[in-house]
C-alpha cells in the first residue's frame, strides 16, 4: 500500500488547475488504517473558486513510503465528496494502478557470510546474515546464489 | 538448512540447485519483520574453499509472498577461507660447516591441504 511514512499532516501542493487562494499548499492528511489509508484533501478556505467539471487538475503530495513489492498496486479510489462528506464522484474499483516500481538494491554491508570453521577445506557451517532493507510480509522468500 | 530467530521458521522448504548454485528458502518468516531486520540462514555441510583467495559474490534476493521482488545484492558479498598450515616441515643443510658455500638443503613438507599441480611454493630464506 502507499502511505506516508506517519499519519497525519502531510505536505501537500496544487499543481494544475487548482484555484489556491494563496500560494498553493492544500490540506492533506492521511488517516492509517489496517487494510487501506485514506488520503484527505479538504479545499475548504483554501480555493478562490470552484473547480469546473471536466476539469483536470492535479497536486501532489510528499512524505509517502513506496509500495512494499514490485507487484502493481491496483488498490487506489478516488473520490470526492461535499462538505458534509456526501458523494459527488468515485473512481471504478481496481482502475487506477501504480506500476514501475524497482526492487531496492542494497550493498555488501547488507550480507555477512561467516563460517564455523574457516580453514581451506574444511567442512564447515555457514551462517549468512541478512539485514533487509524493506519490511517484509509473512512468509516471503529467498534465494541465494552461494559461488563455487 | 535451518534459520535462527523466532520471527523465522526454523525449518523452512529450502531447495538448492546445484547446477545454478541457488539456495531457495521458501516462506521463511512467520510473522511480519519491519526494515532493517535480521535474517539468519545457516547452511550446514559446506566445503570451504581450497585457497585464500575470495570466492565470488553471494547473491540474493527476496521476494513477497506473491514473488514478487522486493530487494536484493549483487555484488560484493564474499567468502574468504583462512589458510591451513603444515603437518610437518623441515630444512635439512647436506653440509653444516660456516660459509660453506654451494651447500645443499633439502626442504620437506606434508602440507595439511590439496597441493594442485599449478600450485606454487614460497619459502623465505633467512640471510
Amino acid at each position: 500500500m502507499a502511505t506516508s511514512t506517519s499519519p497525519g499532516s502531510v505536505a501537500c501542493d496544487a499543481i494544475t488547475n487548482i484555484p489556491v487562494t494563496t500560494g498553493t499548499q492544500l490540506d492533506c492528511v492521511f488517516a492509517h488504517g489496517t487494510t487501506q489509508d485514506k488520503l484527505t484533501v479538504s479545499f475548504a478556505g483554501y480555493l478562490s473558486s470552484n473547480i469546473a467539471s471536466d476539469t483536470l487538475f492535479s497536486f501532489k503530495i510528499k512524505g509517502v513510503r513506496g509500495p512494499p513489492s514490485t507487484n502493481a498496486m491496483t488498490g487506489f479510489n478516488f473520490r470526492t465528496t461535499s462538505q458534509t462528506g456526501d458523494l459527488i464522484d468515485q473512481s471504478v474499483s481496481g482502475s487506477v494502478a501504480l506500476y514501475a516500481v524497482f526492487p531496492a538494491q542494497g550493498t555488501a554491508a547488507n550480507m555477512i557470510v561467516t563460517s564455523d570453521d574457516p580453514s581451506i577445506n574444511a567442512p564447515s557451517t555457514l551462517t549468512m546474515r541478512i539485514q533487509t532493507i524493506n519490511p517484509l510480509q509473512p512468509e516471503s522468500n529467498i534465494i541465494v546464489t552461494i559461488p563455487s | 538448512m535451518t534459520t535462527l530467530g523466532n520471527s523465522l521458521e526454523p525449518n523452512p522448504t529450502w531447495s538448492f540447485d546445484a547446477a545454478t548454485r541457488k539456495l531457495t528458502v521458501q516462506k521463511i518468516n512467520k510473522v511480519y519483520l519491519t526494515n532493517r531486520e535480521y535474517l539468519y540462514i545457516v547452511l550446514a555441510k559446506v566445503t570451504n574453499p581450497g585457497q585464500t583467495e575470495p570466492t565470488d559474490s553471494f547473491v540474493y534476493e527476496i521476494y513477497d509472498p506473491l514473488n514478487n521482488v522486493i530487494e536484493g545484492v549483487s555484488q560484493g558479498i564474499t567468502f574468504e577461507s583462512l589458510a591451513g598450515g603444515f603437518a610437518f616441515i623441515s630444512v635439512a643443510a647436506a653440509d653444516t660447516l660456516i660459509n660453506k658455500r654451494d651447500v645443499e638443503y633439502t626442504f620437506s613438507m606434508r602440507p595439511q591441504d590439496v597441493f594442485t599441480s599449478a600450485a606454487i611454493i614460497k619459502i623465505t630464506c633467512p640471510t
